[in-house]
């Protein structure tokens, strides 16, 4: 197994498959509620847009009766009129879970509009989604066979049929082509053959350009740049995403705070992810960032910086730093580090030591995890008595945060007890149409914090007069593992996107403090998805 | 006497009449226009189709027609015992059949190849957010495979017939060429907006398809009006959508949607092909005789100057408020075009941005007129030879 880990880490790969928030980690989960129907909901992501994503909501509640699903931007034009929305299909031998497409016709921010109908009336939910293309796929190999096979038939066929039409074509029936009309056959099927490959040829011109077309439009992950400053600041300058050929651009003057914050930024250290500090900068001007360190150890830290737009759009910006040992003090706020075990000492797969004697445990380290498939990711909390911890409280709003990150870098993804898409765009994407979400355009942010310290967001009303909060959008609960009788145990509905193996940083606040739990995570091949 | 008559009636080829193939050629022509305008007017109104959408089921009758027509004779002059049908038969790959349908196989081929193509091409790049791509390019030439290869039976056997064409298949044939032109109209939607009635691009487009149409029906028959009869079939075609289809109630199934449009759009008043229509029947009595380069270069200038110089004013009067009624069509929206200026589209968009581009815009546009004209006079004048 450590063999193994260590194989996986030496063969890690720089660059990071694109994502809009997360890295390489596209589909989206999301446990909530539509009125009085707790549902998992799953949204799995084309690779490329305009495309179709397959949506499976599956009911946690009893009586409900049928879902309605319509994919609509959270912002801009087009979001405050829908279309028709789609009646999810029942599957027929899974009670209380429903399927259906999406067609996402724009990249940017997109929500989910969820509308849930059975025994306790009709509920209603938004579910954020980040719609990028992510690559633009080569021809398969069965297909270019099929399609070229056909191709040299269509043009063979189209040269023997100008051949046939001059031969015998002009010929009286009954006759015989003369030799003179037989070499003006030839003549034309010469002339038709350099027409059609000329044709060809600039089908071909036609098709790269398209192709190339298609390629500059794939959403590339912002690179992040960060500096030491002076011994013990850091600062980042966050750089725009390609969205130029986007009909919705994503700039970087409209950031909005999710759990208070404009920024939560991830340095995790390389090899090893032995090291984790997760931190909340502060915006100086429209693209940077500053951030006094703690103490933490020399070394090269992997970045992540999640950041999440006034569109609803989220983003997880990635780079690299070398640091030396920053003498400093401890964590300030919502700020924590971690010191971990080394990758290479192996796996930490069931238990990790908290402080004061407090463990957490990972209740499904013992499961077949795999690629694809929804799982809730569950870690208890004891103190050094055996008891379930009865002091947990919530972080940035959260029941907890979990930190998935593939040992290659390759896949990055910033978790919460409801899912995977950001806070701030689960808000947005749940306000009222017209409620507006007040975006400073001066590089600094002034919306509200969405969930201060509250395990339920709930919205603010509608801004003007004639607006009432429509009873679906009221509020949107976020925080499952609050709700549960023991609230020692933290949730996570998830899906490892690839196989693997994943460190998992499971953070929760107890007593004041912040506290990491790290695990590891072996991922196989998918089996079927959705089971 | 009597053995003398049914000898001559032996080698002479039988009388005119509409051959079967002219009816399945109409069908097919038929159903792949009104296919295409209702596909078109399907993805501005409702937005979101399949496979199966009835537009997308014409479009396949037509893929259908076409591939059963072609089927049939060439198993019938291949391995039937007509040795007559063999006489008058092409070899292709050691098959026998007229001609007309090879080239219907082949259209029929060439739409087939495009589903997966298209299918693949949505896959790997998006789903379609533009009508030109190169596997609906590959449907379209598929399409006119079938249906050229319709006008080509069909004329084979005119030709054989008698010098002079029937008057019910010609007529027949003038009509085709009227359905033909209202579906050009629809492939040309991206560039046929009012706002664009001032720009070059708008003439680039529709100089592509039409003057080759006009040249072709004015080539094949001998009636004075052949291009006037043609264009008046395609305005009343061409009207006949701008009246019907938004009496049909629509609901968008594909966001965004930017604006509520709760009838079915229709794809845009005619265009005044009626007025090179008009010229080209005048000037054909003088040039009928002249090469048919000179005749190209003459129609496709005089196409260019008559359709600027009626659509170019015409274009004003659409912009006017006069023009949002029923009748002209001007206030039908798009889903997907917002509702807020410059997609409210009520002012001319300057597609070039200066004067020389489009004046460089027009030459090309004259070019092209001059050369779809050559086209369109040389398939004329090969369809008019063609023996089987």
């Amino acid at each position: 197994m450590k063999t193994r880990v260590v194989a996986a880490a030496l063969l890690a790969l720089v660059i990071a498959q694109p994502a809009a928030a997360h890295i390489g980690s596209p589909d989206v989960y999301f446990e909530g509620s539509a009125g009085d129907y707790r549902m998992l909901v799953v949204v799995r992501m084309p690779r490329v847009i305009p495309g179709v994503a397959e949506i499976e909501v599956r009911s946690l509640s009893d009586g409900l009766r049928d879902v309605r699903v319509t994919p609509m931007r959270i912002r801009g034009l087009g979001s405050d009129l829908s279309p028709v929305a789609d009646i999810a299909e029942r599957v027929a031998d899974r009670p209380g879970v429903y399927r259906a497409q999406l067609w996402l016709m724009l990249r940017g921010a997109w929500k989910v509009h969820i509308v849930a109908n059975g025994d306790r009336g009709t509920g209603e939910l938004s579910v954020p989604v980040g719609a990028v293309s992510s690559e633009t796929r080569p021809m398969q190999r069965g297909m270019r066979w099929i399609l070229g096979v056909l191709a040299v038939l269509l043009v063979a066929g189209a040269i023997a049929i100008v051949g046939a039409g001059v031969r015998e074509g002009m010929t009286r029936p009954g006759t015989d082509p003369s030799p003179a009309t037989i070499r003006r056959a030839r003549i034309a099927m010469i002339r038709a053959a350099v027409l059609i490959g000329g044709l060809v040829g600039l089908g071909d011109l036609w098709w790269r350009a398209a192709a190339a077309d298609a390629d500059r439009a794939v959403y590339k992950t912002p690179q992040v740049t960060a500096t030491l400053v002076d011994p013990r600041t850091l600062s980042l300058k966050i750089a725009s995403s390609n969205t130029e050929r986007w009909a919705e651009r994503v700039g970087l003057n409209d950031l909005v705070p999710d759990h208070g914050h404009l920024m939560h930024l991830f340095l995790i250290r390389d090899p090893g992810m032995d090291f984790l500090v997760h931190l909340h900068p502060t915006q100086e001007s429209r693209e940077r960032f500053v951030q006094e360190l703690p103490s933490m150890p020399a070394g090269r830290y992997r970045v992540f910086a999640d950041i999440v737009h006034g569109t609803g759009f989220p983003e997880t910006e990635i780079g690299e730093v070398a640091l030396p040992q920053i003498v400093s003090g401890l964590p300030r706020g919502d700020d924590s580090l971690t010191p971990a075990l080394s990758l290479l000492a192996g796996p930490q797969t069931d238990s990790a030591p908290l402080t004061g004697g407090f463990r957490m445990f990972w209740l499904n380290s013992s499961g077949t995890l795999r690629a694809g498939e929804p799982i809730w990711l569950k870690f208890h909390v004891e103190d050094s008595a055996g008891r379930p911890a009865a002091n947990l409280e919530p972080y940035m709003g959260m029941a907890g945060h979990l930190v998935v990150v593939r040992i290659d870098w390759q896949v990055f993804a910033h978790l919460h007890p409801a899912g995977s898409p950001p806070m701030a765009a689960l808000e947005l994407a749940n306000r009222p149409p017209m409620a507006g979400f007040e975006s400073a355009t001066d590089g600094r942010t002034a919306a509200r914090d969405p969930a201060n310290g509250a395990a339920t967001v709930a919205l603010e009303p509608a801004k003007g007069p004639g607006m009432a909060v429509h009873a679906g959008h009221a509020a949107v609960d976020v925080a499952p593992a609050f709700r549960s009788a023991s609230s020692s145990e933290i949730t996570f509905p998830y899906g490892f996107p690839q196989a693997g193996y994943y460190r998992l940083f499971v953070q929760v606040k107890r007593a004041g403090r912040i506290e990491t739990g790290v695990f590891d995570a072996q991922v196989s091949e998918s089996g079927h998805l959705g089971n | 006497m009597n053995a003398v008559t049914s000898g001559v009636d032996a080698v002479r080829p039988p009388a005119p009449r509409v051959p079967w193939m002219v009816w399945t050629s109409a069908a097919a022509t038929t159903a792949v226009v009104v296919g295409s305008v209702w596909d078109i007017s399907w993805h501005i109104s409702v937005g979101r189709d399949t496979f199966w959408t009835p537009p997308h089921l014409l479009i396949q009758l037509c893929a259908a027609i076409g591939g059963l027509t072609a089927v049939y004779l060439i198993a019938r002059t291949t391995f039937g015992s007509d040795a007559m049908a063999r006489t008058q038969s092409v070899r292709v790959f050691g098959l026998r059949a007229p001609l007309g349908a090879f080239m219907c196989g082949w259209g029929a081929l060439a739409m087939l190849t495009s589903a997966p193509f298209d299918n693949w091409w949505h896959e790997a790049y998006g789903l379609d957010v533009k009508v030109v791509s190169p596997p609906h390019m590959l449907l379209a030439v598929g399409a006119m495979g079938i249906v050229y290869g319709g006008f080509v039976l069909t004329m084979a056997q005119l030709n054989r017939a008698s010098e002079e064409v029937s008057e019910r298949i010609e007529t027949m044939f003038i009509a085709l060429i009227g359905v033909l032109m209202a579906g050009a109209q629809a492939e040309l939607i991206e560039y046929s907006s009012k706002e664009l009635m001032h720009s070059a691009i708008f003439y680039r487009a529709f100089v592509f398809a039409y003057p080759a149409q006009l040249a072709l029906v004015r080539r094949i028959s001998r009636r004075r009006w052949a291009c006037t009869t043609a264009a008046a079939v395609y305005l009343v075609l061409s009207l006949a959508q701008e009246w019907v289809l938004p009496l049909f109630p629509a609901e968008q199934k594909l966001g965004p949607v930017f604006q509520r449009v709760p009838y079915m759009a229709p794809v845009g008043f005619p265009v005044m092909m009626i007025a090179p229509a008009i010229v080209l029947d005048l000037l054909w009595t003088r040039m009928a005789r002249w090469n048919g380069w000179v005749q190209g270069a003459i129609a496709g200038v005089a196409f260019l100057a008559s359709f600027v110089l009626v659509q170019w004013p015409f274009a004003d009067f659409l912009m006017s408020p006069l023009s949002r009624n029923w009748v002209f069509g001007t206030h039908y929206q798009f889903y997907m075009m917002s509702p807020a200026p410059p997609g409210a589209r009520s002012e001319f968009f300057a597609y070039e941005t200066t004067r020389a581009a489009f004046w460089r815009g027009m030459a090309i546009a004259a070019v092209t007129a001059m050369a779809t004209s050559r086209i369109g006079l040389a398939v004329g004048a090969w369809m008019r030879r063609i023996q089987r």
